[in-house]
């Protein structure tokens, strides 16, 4: 289950502009591919962040008021509101350690990247068959 | 179940025309300052073509388990009497599926052209399970089955007004995409095959997509890509499932950029490889421009004869190619068994690829169906049970053929009239449909082979199999040369199968 905050233009400002802790913000579109690819690492980011910062996803068809007021026109775009302002906005997909490195930077944070356990696929020489196996990144 | 929370965001029911300021992202700034003026009407709503007493409402708002609409069944949440279109129903799949929706309670339609029946016939070969005429084959799945199938005989590219015409009265909810040439040495004959394939298959493709914009946009495309599209990329780096993950990622030059959602690279191994990859971007390009929604099914190498339904009588069966053209590996292998032949590796014979049975891909297909994407997506599935070498399935099938049929099964290494790697690694990801769509395979490969070679043994297909022998040895190379591959080598089987059994304990 998603641990993301479900935006919309109703409680866009009480979630996000009003909110006492950082909320990065993914602007999405069930049409774009990267979006869909960026789900498990927008997921991921709301588990690395717990406590920190608050994550929620904003369909951008949707939500038509609040893509124009951040004149969100590419999807995924994802943007870090601090105190009802924007102090990061990236467009196009990210990797989990890239978006964490510019959250962490926006935040004026320094310690390393969160570890995250990722699942990692390998496959036995002799006859290609995958395995599934759990490393840490 | 796994499709309960999908809403009427993703049911073909929906009629979002008209209704969705779908141009609003990604388009101009004029467009998206507009819709931010007149913001209740700008949101999406939808009116549902099943129950128009619902009036306009968010789509959002209904799951398929709360909509009267669904019922329960084996592979998730089904839309009742589900109106499904199967292009190329005469084939080894479409047939095979349309009995086995028929009997989840869809309402089947079905096109074709008999093109896979002229293909056949003019390269010598038959189909080793005799077929009937499509009438005697309606017949029997209403009289065996009870199934009613509204079919017509039309090419959906060259006569794509009646296509479209009929696509109009059914209004399918789903439209699974089957009628593809589905033969990499067909394409590799000669200048007219291969322009044979392309045009049937591309163009055939592109009548689709148009005529879906035109008469269904909301119906979900449920199209047959093969895992050959990949290729096998002798990096060893993973075969994802069509699009990168978003961690994966492009080091150079000191500089890192996710690749999350580019459509992987291909790497097609033939002209009729070459035409499933054109397909492939026609249809992402088509979701991109109209909002069509497309599951683009990355199928492994299919094998098997046996369904509940094509098992029930033998004038249900489907059709079963085993010639060099048109017969897939497995298959071919278990006929080349009972016909005395030795099993054919081509060269080292060391090719990997993932496999999958009839009816585990007939379920899978079937879970594609009844989750559709959302609007605008296209998605990508690698439809896959299993990864083998071809020498261990000739092993397999040896074994088979000499334990439980008391044959004499030999395997031999020939030339490899094909330009491929006979050796290289092979990791394919095969996760989102056990994981998003809840497939667990339910089909042995031993036990599919079992059933093939009783099947194969009965007199009247291995009479149609020795009727066809001169079909079986490949002679066409993708060079252009014709002739019959030469023995490389006669395999000492004893030796080999107690060696792989030997890496089979290692492996497993």
């Amino acid at each position: 289950m998603s641990a993301c905050l479900r935006l919309t233009d109703d409680n866009f400002l009480e979630e996000v502009l009003d909110a006492e802790v950082p909320v990065l913000v993914d602007f999405w579109g069930s049409w774009c591919p990267p979006c869909k690819m960026m789900e498990p690492v927008v997921d991921a980011l709301a588990e690395t962040f717990a406590g920190v910062l608050k994550v929620g996803k904003l369909n951008v068809d949707r939500n038509p008021a609040t893509r124009s007021q951040f004149e969100v026109s590419a999807a995924p775009t994802f943007i870090l509101f601090q105190d009802g302002e924007v102090s990061m906005r990236a467009i196009g997909a990210r990797s989990h350690k890239q978006l964490v490195e510019l959250i962490n930077r926006a935040l004026g944070r320094r310690e390393a990247a969160p570890q995250r356990v990722v699942a990692v696929h390998t496959a036995s020489q002799a006859s290609g068959r995958t395995q599934l196996e759990v490393s840490t990144i | 179940m796994h499709n309960a929370k999908c809403t009427c965001w993703n049911c073909p029911a929906i009629d979002l025309a008209g209704k969705v300021d779908f141009r609003a992202c990604g388009q101009s700034t004029k467009q998206f300052v507009k819709a931010a003026d007149d913001t209740e009407e700008t949101r999406i709503m939808g009116e549902c073509k099943r129950r128009p007493e619902l009036g306009l409402f968010d789509p959002m708002d209904m799951t398929f388990a709360e909509c009267t609409e669904y019922a329960p069944g084996p592979y998730g949440y089904m839309l009742r009497d589900m109106r499904v279109m199967i292009l190329g129903i005469d084939g080894y799949l479409g047939w095979t599926l349309a009995l086995w929706l028929g009997s989840l309670g869809c309402k089947v339609s079905g096109v074709d052209n008999y093109n896979r029946r002229e293909w056949v016939k003019e390269r010598g070969a038959q189909t080793i399970v005799p077929i009937s005429r499509m009438n005697e084959r309606l017949r029997a799945a209403r009289e065996v089955l009870g199934l009613n199938i509204d079919f017509r005989q039309i090419d959906i590219y060259s006569e794509r007004d009646r296509f479209k015409e009929f696509v109009d009265e059914v209004k399918p909810e789903s439209i699974v995409h089957y009628a593809e040439c589905p033969s990499a040495p067909f394409s590799m004959i000669d200048v007219e095959h291969a322009i044979k394939v392309q045009e049937n298959n591309v163009l055939g493709t592109l009548a689709t997509l148009f005529t879906m914009r035109d008469v269904v946009p909301e119906t979900s495309m449920v199209k047959l890509g093969t895992m050959g599209e990949y290729g096998t990329p002798l990096t060893g780096r993973p075969i994802f499932e069509g699009l990168f993950p978003a961690d994966a990622v492009l080091q150079w030059e000191g500089r890192e950029w996710s690749l999350g959602g580019e459509i992987v690279p291909r790497d097609p191994a033939s002209f009729y490889h070459v035409s499933k990859v054109q397909d492939t971007f026609n249809c992402y390009e088509a979701c991109k421009y109209w909002w069509l929604r497309s599951y683009d099914v990355m199928q492994g190498v299919i094998f098997g004869v046996d369904t509940d339904q094509v098992s029930a009588d033998p004038r249900l069966r489907t059709r079963l190619d085993i010639d060099e053209w048109f017969g897939t590996v497995i298959n071919r292998f278990v006929a080349q068994a009972v016909a005395g032949i030795p099993l054919t590796l081509y060269g080292m014979g060391r090719q990997i690829r993932g496999f999958i049975a009839l009816r585990d891909a007939m379920e899978c297909m079937t879970r594609l169906i009844c989750s559709p994407p959302e609007p605008g997506q296209y998605a990508v599935v690698n439809q896959v049970s299993g990864i083998y070498s071809t020498r261990e399935l000739a092993y397999i099938v040896a074994k088979t053929g000499r334990e439980h049929f008391g044959l004499d099964v030999q395997i031999q290494r020939v030339e490899n009239p094909r330009v491929e790697a006979d050796e290289h690694p092979f990791e394919a990801i095969y996760e989102r449909l056990p994981k998003e769509f809840g497939f667990a395979p339910q089909v042995a490969l031993e036990d599919e082979v079992r059933k093939m070679f009783e099947l194969f043994l009965t007199d009247e297909v291995r009479a149609r199999i020795e009727e066809r022998r001169q079909v079986i040895m490949p002679k066409t190379w993708w060079s252009g040369v014709k002739r019959e591959v030469e023995r490389l080598e006669l395999l000492d089987l004893q030796g080999e199968i107690e060696e792989d059994e030997r890496m089979f304990k290692i492996n497993r």
